[in-house]
C-alpha cells in the first residue's frame, strides 16, 4: 500500500486536514524505531487506498527536538510515496526553509496552502498558477477547518501519486521565496483586527488574570458538573446490568469463579467506562480552550509565576483540571511538546486532590471532626495537595528540564467546530480504552485476589492475603497510625479511591451510621487525619498509572510516579503523627 | 555634544536587547546571540536578522513578552529575549 504523510509547522491545521479525510477512522499505531504512536488511516485515492499518516508539526527537518527527531526517522526509515505539505497561507514566508529542505528529499510533494478563509479576511491573495509554474510542484488551496477545496484534494493528491518526480534539481530556498513573492500578495497591515481587540480585554494587565480564573473556574464547573453525574450514571447503569443480568446467570458457577468474573473483571471494566464520560467532556471543553487559541493565552498569563516551578502556563491548566480527575488531564498534557516539561507536568498531577478523593476525605472529616473543624480540615487537605506539588516540581525541574526555549506561538483567535473537536474527543476516549483497560482490569484483579484468598475466607477481613499484608505492613505502617484494617482500604484505594468507603464497609462489617459509629471507636481524628494524608498523596489510583505509562511508554518514569508519591506520603504522615502524638501526650 | 564623547558613549553602551523594550516599542533585529538548534527555532518562527519585531505587551510580574514578527505573533521569555540585539527602536502605533 502506498504511504501518504502529511507533514507541516505547528498550528498549520495538519491534524483538522487529517481529520478532515479521514474522519473518526484514524488509529494510532506503533511504527519500528519510533517512540510516538502516530495516527494514520486507510485513504480511498481513485483506484488505489493509501496508508495516510499524520506526523507531528516540526519547525525544522535538521532539528534536534524530539518531534523532529520523529519525523526525519520516519523519512528516512519508512518508504513514503507522497509528502503532503501543509502551509498556513497568512505566514507562508516563515515556513518556506522547511518547504524547501522538505523538496529537497527524493519524494514527489504537493504543496497545501491551508487556512485561506483566513487568509482572505487579511485581504492576502495568491495567484495559485504562478506558483505551480515556478515552484514546478502542484499547489493546492485549502480551508481544511470549513471544508473549502477539500472536494478536489483527492484529485490532485492521485494525479501526485501517479507522476513520476521529474528529474530536475528541486527549487533552491531563494527560488521558492522568490516564486512565492511573486504569487502571494500580502497588504501593509496585514494583521487580525478581531484578535488584536480580544487580546486587549483577555490580557489586559489588570483583568487579564481574574478573567483567566473565571474562565478556567468555567471549563472545570462545565466538565465535572456535568461529568459526575453522567459518571455515577454510567456506574450505577453497570452495576443494575450485573444485579440483573449477570448475577442470575452467574448463580451456577462456583463462587471463586463467580467472584473473581463479577467482582475482578467486571468491575474492572466498569472502572475503566466510568472514565469515559469524563474524558469525553474533558476533550470537548479543552479543545474548546485550545481550539480558539485560548490556551496560548493562559500560558503567556500564568508563565511569570509557573517558570519558577519549572512549568508553564499550560501544565497549570492541566494541574488544574487534575482536581477533577488527573486521568484526562495526564492525557491532556501532550499539547506539551516539549518532554522534560510534560514530564515534569505528568509528576505533579497526581497530587492534585481529585473528586474521588474527596469522598474519603468528606466521609472522615465528617465522622472524626466538628461542624466548625471541617471546612478548615479540608483546605488543610488542598493546601498540602498544592504544596506537594509545587514541592515535587521545584525538586525535580533539573531532572526533567525544560530543554525546549519558551518560545510558543500565539495563534489568532478561531472558532473551533463541532466536528473537529467531536473527532478529538471520540479518539481520545478510543486511546483510552486502548491502552488503559488491560492494565486496569488486570490491578483490580490482582486486588480482588489478595481480599479474597486464600479460599473460604471473608472477603477483606484480616484473615485475607490483604489482611496479612496488612499485618506485616504493620511495623512500616503502625508509626503512622495506620492499622492492619485502614491498611486493607489503602490496598483497595489502589483501584479507585471510590471504592475505599465501602471497602471499609466491608472490613469493619458495617454500614453507614453503623461504620461511622464503628470508626469513631476505632481510631482517632490523629490516625485519621494520618490516614487522610496518606490517601492524598500515594497513588492516586491503578487508572492513573495506567495512563502515566500509556502515555510515556517509560516503564521507568511509571516506577517513579508510583514510588516517589508513596515514599513522601510515609514521610509525611509519619512526621504528622509523631509530632501529634507527641503533642497529645505532653 | 563633543563629537569624540558620542563615539565614546556608542562604545560602552551596552547593544540595545529586544527585552527592554516596552510595550508598544519595536525594532529592527541585528544579531540573534544563541546556539544554533534554538536559532533554527527563532527562524522558524520569523525571527531572524533584519526582521522588525513590534512588542505588543509584555506580561506582569517578570513574565513574558507578545511579539508580532511580519503576520504571526510570538510569546517570548525575557531570557530568550535578552539574546536578541536590536539595531534601532521607534514607537509604534500598535
Amino acid at each position: 500500500m502506498k504511504r501518504v504523510a502529511l507533514l507541516g509547522m505547528p498550528n498549520t491545521g495538519k491534524s483538522t486536514l487529517f481529520n478532515r479525510l479521514t474522519g473518526a477512522h484514524a488509529k494510532v499505531g506503533n511504527w519500528p524505531g519510533l517512540t510516538v504512536d502516530l495516527l494514520n488511516a486507510r485513504l480511498v485515492v481513485g483506484d488505489q487506498v493509501v496508508r495516510l499518516v499524520d506526523l507531528p508539526g516540526i519547525y525544522d527537518l535538521n532539528g534536534y527536538s524530539d518531534d523532529e527527531k520523529v519525523v526525519t526517522t520516519f523519512l528516512d526509515t519508512q518508504s513514503t510515496d507522497l509528502i503532503i505539505f501543509v502551509l498556513n497561507t497568512s505566514q507562508y514566508e516563515r515556513q518556506l526553509n522547511l518547504l524547501s529542505q522538505v523538496m529537497a528529499k527524493d519524494i514527489p510533494v504537493l504543496l497545501v496552502l491551508n487556512m485561506v478563509d483566513e487568509a482572505s479576511a487579511m485581504g492576502i491573495t495568491v495567484d495559485v498558477d504562478t506558483l505551480q509554474q515556478k515552484l514546478r510542484h502542484p499547489v493546492h488551496l485549502l480551508s481544511a477547518k470549513y471544508g473549502q477545496g477539500m472536494e478536489r484534494l483527492i484529485p490532485a493528491i492521485r494525479q501526485t501519486l501517479n507522476v513520476e518526480k521529474d528529474q530536475l534539481a528541486p527549487p533552491s530556498l531563494s527560488q521558492i521565496e522568490g516564486a512565492f513573492h511573486d504569487a502571494i500578495r500580502v497588504p501593509a497591515q496585514a494583521s487580525n483586527m478581531l484578535t488584536g481587540r480580544l487580546d486587549k480585554v483577555l490580557l489586559h494587565p489588570v483583568f487579564g488574570l481574574p478573567i483567566f480564573f473565571a474562565v478556567m473556574l468555567l471549563l472545570f464547573e462545565g466538565v465535572f458538573a456535568i461529568g459526575k453525574p453522567l459518571q455515577d450514571g454510567t456506574a450505577w447503569l453497570l452495576a443494575a446490568f450485573r444485579t440483573a443480568a449477570l448475577e442470575p446467570v452467574s448463580t451456577h458457577l462456583p463462587v471463586m469463579l463467580q467472584g473473581l468474573l463479577l467482582d475482578g473483571i467486571y468491575n474492572g471494566l466498569s472502572t475503566v467506562a466510568s472514565f469515559v464520560p469524563l474524558i469525553v467532556l474533558f476533550f470537548l471543553f479543552m479543545g474548546i480552550v485550545e481550539d480558539t487559541g485560548y490556551l496560548s493565552r493562559a500560558a503567556f498569563l500564568m508563565d511569570a509565576l509557573m517558570s519558577k516551578f519549572g512549568l508553564d502556563g499550560r501544565s497549570f491548566v492541566m494541574l488544574l483540571m487534575g482536581f477533577g480527575c488527573n486521568v484526562p488531564a495526564l492525557m491532556g498534557t501532550r499539547v506539551i511538546r516539549s518532554k522534560g516539561l510534560r514530564y515534569l507536568t505528568m509528576l505533579t498531577i497526581p497530587f492534585s486532590l481529585c473528586s474521588a478523593r474527596m469522598q474519603v476525605f468528606v466521609f472522615f472529616i465528617a465522622a472524626l471532626f466538628t461542624t466548625e473543624q471541617a471546612p478548615w480540615v479540608l483546605f488543610s487537605l488542598y493546601v498540602m495537595s498544592l504544596l506537594m506539588a509545587i514541592f515535587t516540581s521545584l525538586l525535580f525541574k533539573r531532572v526533567y528540564v525544560n530543554n525546549d526555549a519558551f518560545i510558543l506561538e500565539m495563534p489568532p483567535y478561531r472558532f473551533p467546530t463541532v466536528h473537529q473537536m467531536a473527532i478529538t474527543a471520540w479518539q481520545e476516549v478510543r486511546h483510552f480504552l486502548n491502552r488503559a483497560t488491560r492494565f486496569i482490569v488486570l490491578g483490580v484483579v490482582m486486588i480482588w485476589l489478595l481480599t479474597n484468598l486464600p479460599q473460604g475466607v471473608a472477603p477483606g477481613s484480616i484473615d485475607s492475603w490483604a489482611g496479612q499484608m496488612g499485618n506485616v505492613l504493620q511495623p512500616l505502617l503502625r508509626p503512622l497510625g495506620i492499622n492492619a484494617e485502614l491498611t486493607i482500604a489503602l490496598l483497595f484505594g489502589f483501584i479507585a479511591k471510590e471504592i475505599v468507603i465501602g471497602s471499609l464497609a466491608v472490613i469493619y462489617g458495617h454500614e453507614g451510621g453503623a461504620l461511622v459509629h464503628a470508626i469513631t471507636q476505632h481510631i482517632t481524628w490523629i490516625q485519621a487525619y494520618s490516614f487522610m494524608l496518606f490517601v492524598l498523596i500515594y497513588t492516586p489510583c491503578v487508572s492513573t498509572i495506567a495512563t502515566i505509562r500509556n502515555e510515556t511508554k517509560s516503564l521507568k518514569f511509571t516506577a517513579l510516579s508510583l514510588i516517589w508519591p508513596l515514599m513522601t506520603a510515609w514521610l509525611i504522615s509519619f512526621a504528622f503523627y509523631q509530632t501529634a502524638m507527641a503533642f497529645h501526650q505532653s | 555634544m563633543h563629537p569624540s564623547a558620542t563615539a565614546r558613549s556608542n562604545e560602552t553602551r551596552p547593544p540595545l536587547t529586544l527585552e527592554k523594550l516596552h510595550s508598544g516599542e519595536s525594532g529592527n533585529v541585528m544579531a540573534i546571540n544563541v546556539d544554533g538548534e534554538l536559532k533554527k527555532r527563532f527562524f522558524a518562527l520569523g525571527l531572524k536578522e533584519g526582521s522588525y519585531v513590534q512588542v505588543l505587551r509584555r506580561a506582569k510580574f517578570g513574565g513574558p513578552m507578545h511579539l508580532r514578527v511580519g503576520t504571526s505573533e510570538l510569546i517570548l521569555r525575557l531570557n530568550e529575549a535578552s539574546s536578541i540585539c536590536l539595531t534601532s527602536t521607534r514607537l509604534a502605533t500598535v
